[in-house]
């Protein structure tokens, strides 16, 4: 490119595309999941299960865990993309989809569903049977 | 024997009707669908029948399906859950040894297609598999209503339970389909259809105005691991009555109005010592 064309023609690549190593679904979901556990010192821990069975898309679930309540396991969301692709991907999280196409925009609604009544409710009622069965024992 | 019943209430009342059907088969598990409550008067009937008392299980969280047992919430407890609480698996903790329990009320066909249902039922089947995993065995029960019939893809299929229709064929214990193994689950009732058995034709009665219509279905199963087979000696049976009244009306067709539109399962585990 000669210094006329780069004079004459803009860049035109949107600007907030940064172009630095970026984090994938699954990167992010296992991150949360680790948090989790450091968080609630070991009372929930979470983990990421991966379902590349079907063809067409990829699915990554996260899944909640009580090891005091004999490993009681409850999924809280999932995200899917295409095998090839991580973006867009798709979150489902209690019945509804959202689609990021960017680690952002995946961060900010992960952020919303891990913050949901639902999901809020659920994890005090196990850190509640987790407490009982602790003051039985 | 430990005796596990199943009833789709249809969102109905009817106290008396479990109670005397708890009486009837010595139930010691009891899994209720479309249950808007567990009544005082129901527990204390169930418990007034004796020996040990009943309880619900887990009573301050209202999945799809509820349970109630002689047994208490650290011998039977929850181990999983489905994210929409469709399916629910209990591990059942016994002098000798423990097995796990998934009951459903799977989705309708009134709102989900069949593909859907299949595409569903493939979700269901790994989360039952991946458990298994967790807990090391697979002395593994699944039951309750799948709103499916035996020989439908999500029922039938490898990809889906994988329920086959004879206890030999279960015994194999898995077939590789595409290069993944997938276990298979015995389901016996794929010999309670139609008119040619020894109980009703069905567990549930819908005549629609479809080209293909069953009338007859039956919906409401239970599918056995292999694993467990040696403690299943075959008694299954889709109740038609309790006492002298008959579930089924003078037309021939299930009487929602006595009982619900389903009709209630028995089934029994050889598992006690």
């Amino acid at each position: 490119m000669s210094t006329t064309d780069s004079q004459l023609i803009p860049d035109l690549w949107p600007k907030e595309i940064v172009f630095k190593p970026v984090l994938s679904p699954l990167t992010i979901l296992r991150h949360q999941a680790r948090i989790l556990g450091e968080k609630s010192l070991g009372m929930l821990v979470a983990e990421v299960g991966t379902d590349d069975a079907n063809r067409n898309f990829t699915t990554h679930e996260l899944r909640l865990i009580a090891p005091a309540l004999d490993g009681y396991t409850r999924p809280l969301l999932s995200v899917e993309h295409s095998p090839e692709f991580p973006y867009p991907c798709k979150l489902v999280s209690e019945g509804r989809s959202q689609v990021a196409d960017s680690p952002g925009v995946l961060m900010d609604i992960l952020s919303k569903a891990l913050a949901s009544p639902t999901t809020r409710s659920l994890i005090y009622s196990l850190l509640v049977r987790i407490s009982e069965k602790a003051s039985t024992a | 024997m430990l005796n596990f019943l199943f009833w789709n209430l249809q969102r109905k009342s009817r106290d008396e009707l479990v109670v005397q059907l708890a009486r009837e088969h010595s139930a010691d598990v009891i899994c209720l669908a479309e249950c808007e409550a567990i009544s005082d008067e129901l527990v204390a009937g169930l418990s007034s029948l004796g020996p040990a008392t009943f309880a619900e299980n887990r009573p301050y969280e209202t999945g799809k399906v509820r349970v109630l047992s002689r047994f208490s919430d650290d011998n039977l407890h929850p181990v999983f859950d489905s994210p929409n609480g469709r399916m629910t698996i209990w591990r059942l903790w016994l002098p000798s040894t423990d097995v796990l329990l998934a009951v459903m009320h799977f989705q309708s066909k009134v709102v989900w297609e069949g593909d859907d249902q299949y595409e569903e039922m493939q979700a269901i089947a790994r989360y039952i598999r991946e458990t298994e995993a967790r807990v090391e065995h697979s002395r593994t029960v699944v039951f309750g209503d799948f709103n499916m019939n035996p020989f439908e893809r999500g029922m039938a299929s490898s990809h889906g339970l994988h329920g086959v229709m004879t206890r030999q064929l279960a015994l194999e214990g898995s077939r590789i389909v595409a290069g993944t193994e997938y276990p298979f689950l015995y389901n016996p009732m794929w010999g309670s259809l139609g008119d040619r058995t020894a109980g009703p034709a069905g567990s549930h009665y819908a005549r629609i105005s479809a080209p293909l219509s069953y009338f007859w279905n039956t919906f409401d199963q239970v599918l056995i691991r292999p694993a467990l087979l040696d403690a299943f000696p075959g008694n299954v049976k889709i109740v038609d009555s309790i006492g002298d009244q008959s579930l089924i009306g003078d037309n021939g067709r299930i009487d929602s109005d006595f009982g619900s539109d389903h009709l209630p399962l028995f089934f029994s585990l050889d598992l006690m010592p």
